[in-house]
């Protein structure tokens, strides 16, 4: 079993299918260009099969076709380190630590991030100790090839280190583009007036878009928000008990959702929690959920 | 006197000289009342009874009263209802005691208008009845406004509740985005210039994450 595995790694973005796609119709394109081999174009087309693959889910067969190239694709190897990390293959310690090394030595931004946050977490099996700093090493050479989640997991890292002014402008930058750990972060600094100007309604309009990508930390928020009232917002349990709901089919393994949705079940009454479900069956996100 | 005089005198038919249904009505209202004799309610609602056989509905209608009230008789509410029932079938000449007897058959007269009614002659008691279809017009009026109210408010009170327990939405809150481009462009500056300076620093020695990093490749 992964021992690298952290929940950080588990709120995935929509940003790698993305990013593997314009890629991939790049590297096509230039390698045509430039009159590239054969093998070059080869791999493009098995890296774009691939994304397909992982983009339906069907991740054993997306790595399958990924085998071949891996060692010397870092966007495959990238791919490969996810998948990896975020334990949607089975475990392979010495392959996901190959797949990780290759993307990271291979620059590709996408494998840097995944490659931080195997090296944030520590793992025994890949004899890596845990190393916030050598992350931040990652992350901080991904941002520089201006790959947002790299903005997103820095901001995220200067928040729990309580470094608000450093936080900021990584925060406030993956949150414009969209990314859900930016802008839940911009959202929690927003509302305490950390690093920046105390903003109820900012504070509470960034939650509610990182929301729309299914951000578990991000649903939890608003719950306790509307749960307990304040910071611009009324009482409302009905309100939190669905948010709690979304919360926890976001990430069904959180214990502080799961307790908090326990706890507040108890308090609600039968057509509290009905309304509540219906509420929760009826959202629709603004955005496409993540890809997961 | 003949025989046949005799034997007809003796026959059970009814005299031409018999009280007529109005007469019996009338000597019942007198005994009720006390008119030109002393006050006699078992009198009373024995003429009523008899006018309420020749087809009188006052008669039937009085006389159903003073059974509901147990006035000059034992109270019998199922003798009361019977009359009250007889009434409607002859067809009082006022609606209003047609509504009256309705309203003595289906238990929604009350005892108090019964009083009220035995105290009044014929044209008294169609007034009376006539004032009570109006109360129990207005009455039905204001239920139903009453009702309305209650229902709409209700009704508001759900949606209300509806829209208080709806989920925010972005269209709802009117959210776009919460940085605008000016200040993304410049903490993308910010944030650059930061990783720069971390860079410094670790060239520096002062930072061994990015030693490490270095040390990585």
């Amino acid at each position: 079993m992964h021992e690298f595995t952290n929940k950080a790694a588990a709120w995935p973005t929509r940003w790698p299918l993305l990013l593997a796609v314009t890629l991939s119709c790049l590297n096509s394109t230039l390698a045509l260009a430039q009159g590239a081999p054969a093998s070059a174009l080869a791999t493009d087309k098995v890296v774009a099969g691939a994304v397909a693959a992982y983009t339906n889910r069907q991740f054993q067969q997306a790595a399958d076709q990924l085998k071949a190239v891996e060692a010397a694709n870092g966007r495959a190897a990238g791919l490969v380190c996810e998948m990896f990390v975020r334990k949607l293959l089975p475990a392979d310690d010495e392959r996901a630590q190959a797949a990780c090394d290759t993307a990271a030595k291979a620059h590709d931004a996408h494998g840097l991030v995944w490659r931080a946050l195997v090296g944030r977490q520590g793992n025994p099996a890949f004899n890596l100790p845990v190393s916030e700093a050598l992350a931040m090493g990652y992350l901080a050479e991904a941002a520089e090839l201006d790959y947002p989640p790299a903005f997103g997991r820095l901001c995220e890292m200067f928040f729990t280190k309580a470094k608000f002014q450093q936080a900021i402008s990584f925060c406030q930058y993956s949150a414009a583009k969209a990314v859900p750990e930016g802008l839940y972060y911009f959202g929690l600094m927003s509302l305490e007036g950390k690093g920046v100007v105390q903003d109820f309604r900012k504070g509470h309009d960034a939650l509610l878009l990182s929301a729309q990508t299914r951000h578990a930390p991000a649903l939890l928020k608003l719950a306790e928000m509307a749960r307990d009232g304040g910071a611009g917002q009324d009482k409302n349990p009905t309100v939190a008990y669905a948010w709690l709901l979304l919360a926890s089919a976001a990430d069904p393994d959180a214990v502080a959702i799961r307790n908090a949705k326990q706890s507040l079940a108890a308090r609600l009454d039968e057509q509290q929690v009905k309304v509540a479900q219906k509420r929760a069956a009826d959202w629709q996100p603004a955005l496409p959920a993540p890809l997961k | 006197m003949s025989n046949i005089e005799t034997a007809a005198g003796d026959s059970p038919a009814v005299s031409p000289q018999a009280p007529s249904a109005e007469q019996f009505y009338g000597e019942g209202e007198a005994f009720l009342y006390g008119n030109g004799r002393p006050s006699d309610d078992a009198q009373a609602i024995a003429n009523f009874l008899n006018a309420s056989d020749l087809g009188h509905a006052g008669g039937a209608f009085k006389a159903a009263l003073m059974y509901f009230s147990g006035r000059g008789i034992t109270r019998n509410l199922d003798e009361a209802a019977t009359l009250a029932k007889h009434c409607l079938a002859l067809g009082p000449a006022s609606p209003a005691i047609a509504q009256a007897c309705q309203d003595l058959l289906d238990g929604s007269l009350g005892s108090f208008n019964a009083q009220q009614f035995l105290g009044k002659d014929e044209q008294g008691m169609v007034q009376m009845a006539d004032g009570i279809a109006k109360r129990q017009k207005y009455l039905l009026l204001a239920a139903a406004a009453v009702g309305l109210l209650v229902v709409g408010g209700a009704a508001a009170w759900y949606f209300h509740g509806q829209q208080q327990d709806a989920l925010p939405t972005l269209a709802a809150a009117g959210v776009t985005a919460v940085v605008s481009p000016a200040e993304a462009s410049q903490a993308r500056s910010d944030a650059l210039a930061s990783i720069a300076r971390l860079k410094a620093d670790a060239a520096q020695g002062q930072d061994d994450g990015a030693a490490s990093r270095a040390k990585d490749f």
